[in-house]
């Protein structure tokens, strides 16, 4: 089976940052194989993510050509869809003069529609929509018996909890192929 | 797990109160009272462990030099099994004399009383809440303290034993030694138990010390585990490393002394992690970063978050460092500040919060006065 590399978590987020954090371990890796960017105090919000967004594929790219690492870029979509959330950061990459990635590249979109809350409760077994904003928890740690469950179905072990799962959830579970060796 | 403290007439704390959550971050100046929080919490430990009398756990020396009161007020709130149990302590002192004595000591859960010890006599409480004993007692130590656990005052000992398992330390490796004359169930104030504690928590807690050594291997190149080894009355702590350099001898052991300062302090990081992962408790860790590289500090810290998570149940950390300032929410945040050789105040991290900086970017500019 393909290894972990390591990966820089760039999220705007610090629900998402654990949350994507908790699975990756679950899902086999390191603690010192990941890397958070810190976040700017009282919460970022996506454009901060938007505009640090060239300078973190900069170094990833630097980086990736001597060892291979991998970037997960993680937002929420809020009141747009996943398509239109990756345009406009695709529209700030462009605006600096830098590919948001190509296609082999090891750069992962996490992209909760509308937002990471919405996958918790899913996998909590509550009834969920893409466009309501559904409240946050009181901590963040507090999302492990999600990450637990959804490791599990990552491997196999484990069947989606309700309904269909938030189409946001499934993108993103494409996504986590992109990280491996 | 620590919920509140409150301290008047201590240092630079005049009607100071703390309140804390699972995971905390005492930020601010140098000299704003951060580690005096620590030193408090240390001593009424002592003071609650029957280890020495009040006068020598709260000299007059610490009363604050600008108040003319000489009476002390200390207390703390845990939470524990469902309840709140509430400590008050008072203290009369005679600073010409350099004399103190308790003026009042109680304990209540949810506001029910548990012990008070009030002006020389102590007054019991079942654990019903009915009225039990009551007898006269030396004015110049706990009455608390000294109490034996009985099936009638479960409630008491179990106050007693969640402020056992609060650890207040530094880690200081220049005093951290390899040799252990007697296991400690209790990290001491800056660490330099080391050994006697890790002997006490590899017997206990052997699991806990192996995925300790499995994270270390990963930190210490080379590193393969910990051993104890005798020698006459003590033990040696010693440090198995591999060299893959050096075919047919890969193993080497070396006294824990040998490590540099960096090496011990991340052993130590480690150990008391996964060991307190195991037994439970609140861990007050002053400056955890010191020393350690910045490559290290990310790992241990976000393994920290992830245990207060796992059920471990409390973390109230003092650092400088931006690895650690900068990764926790600003919910975690108390910012401590004085005026000129004023007295404490504490506040949420909003002055930290500064549109494009980090917190460490706001308070290296100095941006948070």
């Amino acid at each position: 089976m393909s290894q972990p590399v390591h990966t820089i978590l760039f999220c705007e987020d610090l629900q998402l940052r654990v949350f994507v954090r908790r699975l990756l371990l679950k899902r086999g890796w390191e603690r010192r194989q990941i890397d958070e960017v810190p976040i700017p105090a009282g919460g970022a919000g996506v454009s901060w993510l938007r505009e640090e967004l060239p300078r973190q594929l900069a170094a990833f790219r630097s980086r990736n050509a001597r060892a291979q690492t991998s970037l997960i870029i993680g937002c929420d979509a809020d009141e747009k869809t996943v398509a239109e959330r990756i345009a406009w950061l695709e529209g700030g990459c462009t605006a600096a003069s830098v590919r948001l990635r190509a296609p082999d590249e090891r750069v992962a979109l996490a992209i909760p529609r509308r937002n990471i809350e919405t996958w918790l409760r899913y996998l909590r077994g509550e009834p969920v929509n893409e466009t309501e904003a559904f409240p946050k928890y009181e901590t963040e740690s507090d999302c492990r018996g999600e990450v637990a469950l959804l490791s599990e179905i990552c491997g196999n072990q484990a069947r989606w909890p309700g309904g269909a799962p938030p189409d946001s959830l499934l993108r993103a579970c494409g996504e986590f192929q992109r990280l491996r060796e | 797990m620590l919920k509140r403290i409150y301290a008047d007439n201590f240092r630079c704390f005049t009607n100071f109160e703390l309140r804390l959550d699972r995971l905390n971050l005492l930020l601010g100046e140098n000299g704003s009272g951060k580690t005096s929080v620590f030193e408090l919490l240390h001593r009424l430990q002592r003071f609650l462990g029957g280890e020495a009398k009040v006068r020598d756990v709260f000299p007059s020396g610490d009363l604050t030099r600008w108040q003319e009161d000489a009476t002390q007020r200390f207390e703390i709130s845990i939470a524990a099994d469902g309840g709140e149990f509430a400590y008050a302590l008072v203290i009369e002192h005679d600073a010409e004399r350099r004399n103190a004595r308790v003026h009042r000591e109680a304990l209540s859960l949810d506001g029910q009383p548990l012990f008070e010890f009030k002006e020389g006599t102590v007054r019991l409480f079942h654990d019903d809440s009915s009225r039990g004993p009551e007898y006269p007692f030396d004015w110049t130590q706990s009455g608390l303290a000294v109490l034996n656990p009985r099936a009638d005052n479960k409630k008491l000992t179990r106050f007693r034993q969640a402020v056992k398992k609060i650890i207040v330390a530094g880690i200081h490796p220049m005093l951290m030694r390899s040799e252990s004359r007697e296991e400690a169930a209790q990290l001491s104030r800056h660490m330099e138990n080391f050994t006697s504690w890790y002997r006490f928590a590899s017997a206990e807690h052997q699991g806990a010390t192996f995925a300790a050594f499995l994270e270390l291997a990963q930190v210490l190149p080379g590193f393969q585990s910990f051993s104890l080894k005798e020698a006459g009355e003590a033990k040696l702590l010693k440090v198995l490393m591999k060299s893959p350099a050096a075919p047919g001898r890969e193993q080497f052991l070396f006294d824990f002394d040998e490590l540099s300062d960096g090496q011990k302090v991340l052993a130590a990081l480690y150990c008391v992690l996964f060991v307190l992962r195991d037994q439970g408790g609140s861990l007050f860790l002053d400056e955890p970063d010191n020393f350690v590289t910045l490559r290290e500090i990310q790992p241990w810290f976000t393994g920290l978050q992830d245990l207060i998570g796992d059920g471990w149940e409390q973390a109230v950390l003092i650092s400088h460092h931006p690895g650690i300032i900068d990764r926790v929410p600003a919910s975690a945040v108390r910012w401590f500040e004085r005026e000129p050789n004023g007295h404490t105040v504490v506040s949420d991290g909003a002055k930290l919060q500064i549109p494009g900086l980090t917190s460490a970017e706001a308070m290296a500019r100095g941006w948070t006065q």
